[in-house]
C-alpha cells in the first residue's frame, strides 16, 4: 500500500465527514530550482552521478549528492506513479543519508538550510518507499533540530495527522497546536489545524476546550472558499452544545465576547437544524427563542424569529407562527433595518389578513378580530407609506372600519381611494349611508351632523352620475337635512329642503313621507304666521297641505284652520265655501265647522243661515248644542220662521230641563208661537204648570209663567161658566151652572195657589166675577111664564135674596184687590175691580176727577 | 222753602212764560188735566206730581186739590192725606160739595194729620 500524505486527513474527515483538505500540502521538491532542460531524468542522475564520481571537493560531492539525492527522489516518484522499482528512491535515501552524514564546512545558515531541506526530502523518499517509521523519525528530527524552519510547520502537520490517524489525540492536539503557534502559518494548514484540533479535543471529550477551535475555524475560514469546512465546524459546534447544554453552553461559550461574532448567529442556527434533524421540535424553537433573548440587540436576532415562524410554519403549527409573527411585529416594529422591515412588512400584511379573514368569517371575537385587523393595517400604513401596495391596505382597513361602525375613519379612507377606484367610491358612498343611518350619529353635535350631512351630500353629487349608491346616498343626506332642520324646527328651511327631495327624487318611495313632512313645516310655519296675525300668508300655507299629506288629520286641521285665517281676514265667503267643503270631507267636523260658519253668517246678517247652522249644532255632541238650539229657535222666532221655530223650541223643551227659566220661556214662545191653536197653546201652558210642579227649586219664573199658565186655564173654565145658561126649569139648568161655577172656582183657587202678584191680582178679579156674574146671572134668569104679578114679585125677591149673598162675596173679593192698591200695586185686574165696585158700592168707589174737561172712571 | 222753589222751576218749565201771576190758573188747570191722565194710565205717583204741581201753581185751584183726594181716597190709599185735600177743595167752594162732605165722612177713621 502506497502511503499519501493526504490519506492521514481523509482517515480523520471519514469519522465524521467527507475529506475537507483537499488539497493537501505537497513535498517541495527540485524542480523548483533549474534544471537542465535538454535531459531526461534518468540522463540527468546519470549526469550527475558521474560527476558526483569524479568529484573531489568535498563542498563539491555534498551539493552534487544533495542534487542527485533529489533527482533519484523525483526518479522515484516517477517510477513509484508507474509502479517499476523503488531503486530510484532506496538510491535517494542513501545519498541523502550520506550527504547528512558528511561533514560540511559551510557557514551555519546554509547548512541549517540545506539539513532542513534534505531532512524533509529523506522523510519523504522514506515514505515513499514505505519506511514509515524512518520518515516520521526524520520528520521529527527536522522539527527538533531546526523548529523554526518554514519545513517544520508542515512536518508539524504531518506529524500531527500521523498522530491523529493512530487515535493518539494527545500527540496530534500538541502537533497542531504546534502548527497553529507558527508566526506566519500557511492559511490553509493553519485552519486545518485548527479543525483538527478541534476534533483532536472533541476525541478527548474535551468538548468545551473543543469549541474554542471550531469557533476559530469560523473566524478565519470564508464562506466563499471554505464553504464545506465551515459547514462541517457548525455542525461540530451543534454536536457539542447539543451534548452539553444546548444554548446556555453557547452563550457561555460567548459570555465575554463584544460584540457578538457573526458567526455565533450560524452556530445557533446550526445547533437548531441539529436538534430539527433530531426531530427535537421544542429544543429547536427555544434555540430560535432562547438566541433573541440572549442578544436582543444583536443585528441577526431578527433572523431567529423568522426562522422560528418558519420552522414553526414546517410543522404546521399555524397558530403558533402566527403568535411569533406578531411577537416579532412587537419586537422588530421601530427597527430600520431594511431586512428587519422587509419581514415585518410581510407579517403586518398577513396578521391583519387574517384577523379581517377571521372577523369577515364570523371566527372568533368578531369585533376583538376587526380591532386587530385595524391595528396591523395601520401599523403597516404607518411603517411602509410609500410601499406600492399602500392603496390596496388602505381599502382594506377602510373595510374593517366599516364593520366596526367607525364610519368617519373609513369614509376618510375612502375618500383618498375612491377619485382611483370605483370600488372605494362605491364603498365610501355606502359608509356615508351607514354613518347617517346609525344610531351614533344622533349622539353627535348639531354642527357635526350638519357637517357630515353636507360632506354626504358633495360626496353623492360627486359621484351621481357614476352610481345608484350616489343616489341613494343623496337621498339620505338630503333627508336627514331636512329632518334636521324640522327637528330644530327651522320649518322654512325644512320646507326648502323637502321640496329639494320632491324635485330631485321624485320616483323614491320616500316620497310620501316627505310630502308629509313638507306639509307638517307648512303646518308648522302657518301657525308662526298665525301667531303673528299673517292670516293671508297663514292660510296660503294651509291650503297647500291637503295635497300634500295622507294625514287625515292634518288635512282637515289645515283646512279648518284655513277656514279661521279667512274669517280673521272677513273672507266670509271663502270661509264659508271652505268650510263647506270640510264639512263634506270630514263629516266629523260638522260640529266645528258648523259654529264658525254660524259666526260667519251672523257676521254677515244672516240669520237664518245662522239659525240652520245653530241647529246643526244642535245635532251634534257640542257642549254648545243647548244653547245653540235655543238661539236657533230664537232667530226663526225673530224671523217669523214660525214652523221652524216652534219645531226649535218644541225639540228644546223636550230635550231639556234644565236650566228651568230656559225652558220656562222655551214654553212661553212655544204658547206664543201657537196663537190660533188654543189647545197647543193649552198644552204647553199645561207643561208650564208640570214643570214648575216638578222642579226641584222652582223659580220666580217658572211660578209666575205656571200661575199665568193656571190663569189662562181657568179662564177658559169661567168662559165656560159664563156660557152655562140658566134656564127654565132652573131646577135643570141650575145644577149645571153651578157645576161649571164650582169648576171655575177650583180652576181659579189653583191660580191663587201659586200666589203670584200679576196673576192673583186676575184670579182674584176672576174669582170676583164668578160670584158677580152668578148673582147676575140669578137675578137676569127667566122668570116662570105663569107667575101673576104677586107672584113675580115674590119670585123676584126670592132670587135677589139668593142673588145677594153672591154679590157680596163677588164685593169681598174686589175689595181684595182695591188692598193691593195699598202695596202700590195696579193692574188691570185691579184697575176692572175697582170698576166693578164703582158700580156694586159707588158711594165708596165712584169718585170722578174733575178738569177742565171732566174726567171719565176708567 | 226748598220745596217751592222746586215746584216754582217745574211750574216755569210746564209754563215757559214768564208772566207767573197771569197763566197760573192756567197752568193748575193744565197740570190738573195731566194728573188725571196719568191716574187713568195707572202712574199715580206721577199723577200725584202733577196734581201737587197744579196746587203748587195755583192753590186755589179747587179741581187739583179734589183730584188729590181721590188719589189719596182710592189709588194711593191714605186717609189723613185724603182728607185734608178733601177739604181744601170744600174750602175753595162757597158751599161744601155734598158728595164730598159723604165722601169725607166715608173715610176710615184717622187721627189728624
Amino acid at each position: 500500500m502506497k502511503f499519501r500524505w493526504l490519506m492521514c486527513v481523509c482517515l480523520l474527515s471519514a469519522c465524521s465527514h467527507q475529506s475537507t483538505l483537499k488539497d493537501p500540502p505537497r513535498f517541495k521538491t527540485a524542480s523548483e530550482k533549474p534544471a537542465a532542460p535538454q535531459l531526461n531524468p534518468q540522463q540527468r542522475i546519470d549526469f550527475y552521478q558521474q560527476a558526483l564520481g569524479n568529484a573531489r571537493n568535498p563542498q563539491n560531492i555534498a551539493a552534487l549528492q544533495q542534487r542527485l539525492a533529489q533527482l533519484q527522489l523525483q526518479q522515484g516518484e516517477a517510477q513509484l506513479d508507474e509502479n517499476t522499482n523503488t531503486d530510484s528512491l532506496q538510491r535517494s535515501i542513501e545519498l541523502a543519508q550520506a550527504w547528512l552524514a558528511a561533514p560540511v564546512a559551510e557557514p551555519v545558515e546554509a547548512r541549517t538550510e540545506k539539513r532542513a531541506e534534505m531532512l524533509y526530502q529523506l522523510a519523504k523518499a522514506q515514505d515513499m518507499h514505505g519506511q514509515h517509521q524512518q520518515a516520521l523519525q526524520s520528520l521529527t528530527q527536522l522539527t527538533q533540530q531546526y523548529p523554526d524552519h518554514a519545513l517544520s510547520f508542515e512536518s508539524e502537520f504531518r506529524l500531527a495527522e500521523d498522530a491523529y490517524s493512530r487515535a493518539d489525540y494527545e500527540t496530534a492536539l500538541t502537533h497542531y497546536q504546534r502548527v497553529l503557534s507558527f508566526a506566519q502559518p500557511q492559511q490553509s494548514l493553519s485552519i486545518n489545524a485548527l479543525y483538527m484540533s478541534g476534533w483532536s479535543l472533541f476525541k478527548l471529550q474535551q468538548y468545551s476546550q473543543a469549541l474554542k477551535p471550531f469557533d476559530q475555524v469560523l473566524t478565519t475560514s470564508t464562506q466563499q472558499q471554505q464553504a464545506g469546512l465551515r459547514e462541517d465546524t457548525l455542525r461540530m459546534m451543534a454536536v457539542i452544545a447539543s451534548s452539553l447544554q444546548g444554548t446556555q453552553t453557547l452563550q457561555q461559550f460567548y459570555a465575554n465576547a463584544n460584540p457578538l461574532p457573526a458567526q455565533a448567529m450560524d452556530v445557533y442556527l446550526a445547533l437548531a437544524n441539529y436538534y430539527i434533524h433530531d426531530e427535537r421540535w421544542l429544543d429547536a424553537a427555544n434555540v430560535y427563542r432562547d438566541f433573541q433573548q440572549h442578544y436582543p440587540q444583536a443585528p441577526q436576532a431578527f433572523q431567529f424569529q423568522i426562522q422560528l415562524i418558519v420552522f414553526l410554519e414546517s410543522q404546521q403549527q399555524f397558530a403558533d407562527a402566527r403568535q411569533a409573527k406578531a411577537d416579532y411585529v412587537n419586537r422588530y416594529a421601530g427597527s430600520q433595518q431594511a431586512e428587519v422591515k422587509a419581514s415585518l412588512s410581510a407579517y403586518l400584511l398577513v396578521l391583519a389578513q387574517f384577523h379581517h379573514h377571521q372577523a369577515q368569517t364570523h371566527q372568533g371575537d368578531v369585533q376583538q378580530e376587526w380591532q386587530q385587523a385595524i391595528a396591523y393595517y395601520q401599523q403597516w400604513l404607518n411603517t411602509f407609506p410609500e410601499d406600492p401596495k399602500v392603496p390596496e391596505q388602505q381599502f382594506l382597513l377602510a373595510e374593517a372600519y366599516f364593520e366596526t361602525q367607525q364610519f368617519p375613519q373609513a369614509i376618510e379612507l375612502y375618500s383618498k381611494l375612491s377619485l382611483s377606484s370605483n370600488k372605494a367610491a362605491t364603498a365610501l358612498l355606502a359608509s356615508y349611508s351607514q354613518l347617517l343611518a346609525n344610531d351614533n350619529f344622533k349622539k353627535l353635535s348639531l354642527t357635526e351632523q350638519n357637517r357630515w350631512q353636507e360632506q354626504a351630500l358633495l360626496q353623492a353629487q360627486t359621484f351621481r352620475q357614476q352610481d345608484a349608491a350616489a343616489v341613494t346616498l343623496g337621498q339620505q343626506a338630503l333627508t336627514l337635512k331636512a329632518d334636521g332642520f324640522y327637528q330644530q324646527q327651522q320649518f322654512a328651511q325644512a320646507d326648502a329642503t323637502y321640496r329639494q327631495l320632491l324635485q330631485q327624487f321624485p320616483q323614491a318611495s320616500d316620497s310620501p313621507q316627505w310630502r308629509q313632512q313638507l306639509a307638517n313645516c307648512l303646518y308648522q310655519q302657518s301657525k308662526q304666521l298665525a301667531a303673528q296675525q299673517q292670516w293671508q300668508q297663514s292660510s296660503d300655507l294651509l291650503l297647500q297641505i291637503p295635497a300634500l299629506t295622507r294625514d287625515v288629520a292634518l288635512a282637515k286641521s289645515a283646512q279648518l284652520d284655513a277656514a279661521t285665517a279667512h274669517m280673521q281676514l272677513m273672507q266670509w265667503d271663502n270661509a264659508s265655501a271652505l268650510l263647506k267643503k270640510i264639512r263634506v270631507s270630514y263629516p266629523e267636523t260638522a260640529d266645528q265647522v258648523a259654529v264658525k260658519l254660524a259666526f260667519i253668517y251672523t257676521q254677515q246678517a244672516n240669520p237664518l243661515a245662522t239659525a240652520d247652522e245653530l241647529m246643526r249644532i244642535a245635532q251634534t255632541k257640542s257642549p254648545q248644542q243647548q244653547a245653540s238650539l235655543l238661539q236657533a229657535a230664537k232667530i226663526y222666532a225673530e224671523q217669523q220662521k214660525t214652523p221652524q221655530a216652534i219645531a226649535a223650541y218644541q225639540q228644546y223643551v223636550q230635550t231639556y230641563n234644565e236650566p228651568l227659566d230656559d225652558t220656562i220661556r222655551a214654553l212661553q214662545q212655544l204658547i206664543a208661537l201657537n196663537a190660533g191653536n188654543a189647545a197647543q197653546q193649552n198644552s204647553w201652558r199645561r207643561e208650564v204648570i208640570s214643570l214648575d210642579e216638578q222642579a226641584k227649586t222652582p223659580t220666580v219664573l217658572s211660578r209666575g209663567q205656571a200661575a199665568a199658565a193656571a190663569l189662562v186655564l181657568s179662564q177658559a173654565q169661567f168662559q165656560q161658566f159664563i156660557a152655562a145658561p140658566l134656564t127654565l126649569p132652573l131646577e135643570h139648568s141650575f145644577p149645571h151652572k153651578q157645576q161649571q161655577m164650582q169648576n171655575a172656582i177650583q180652576a181659579t183657587q189653583q191660580v191663587l195657589a201659586y200666589d203670584d202678584a200679576e196673576s192673583s191680582a186676575a184670579a182674584i178679579y176672576q174669582m170676583a166675577e164668578i160670584f158677580h156674574q152668578f148673582s147676575i146671572s140669578l137675578l137676569q134668569s127667566p122668570r116662570p111664564a105663569d107667575l101673576d104679578e104677586m107672584a113675580l114679585e115674590e119670585y123676584n125677591l126670592l132670587l135677589e135674596e139668593q142673588a145677594t149673598p153672591f154679590e157680596d162675596q163677588a164685593i169681598e173679593w174686589h175689595q181684595r184687590n182695591i188692598k193691593r192698591l195699598q202695596q202700590g200695586q195696579w193692574n188691570d185686574a185691579i184697575a176692572h175691580s175697582l170698576k166693578i165696585l164703582q158700580q156694586l158700592v159707588p158711594a165708596k168707589y165712584l169718585r170722578t176727577e174733575r178738569g177742565e174737561v171732566n174726567a171719565k172712571n176708567n | 222753602m226748598q220745596k217751592i222753589t222746586s215746584l216754582l222751576i217745574v211750574v216755569l218749565l210746564f209754563s215757559g212764560c214768564a208772566q207767573f201771576t197771569t197763566s197760573s190758573k192756567n197752568s193748575a188747570a193744565t197740570l190738573n188735566q195731566q194728573g188725571i191722565a196719568y191716574r187713568q194710565q195707572g202712574k199715580f205717583v206721577e199723577a200725584e206730581q202733577a196734581y201737587q204741581q197744579a196746587i203748587a201753581a195755583d192753590a186755589r185751584y179747587a179741581n187739583a186739590w179734589l183730584n188729590l183726594g181721590i188719589l189719596y181716597d182710592l189709588y194711593r190709599p191714605n186717609a189723613a192725606k185724603a182728607k185734608h185735600a178733601y177739604e181744601q177743595f170744600q174750602s175753595l167752594q162757597t158751599e161744601p160739595d155734598k158728595d164730598v162732605t159723604s165722601w169725607i165722612s166715608a173715610l176710615p177713621k184717622t187721627e189728624a194729620p
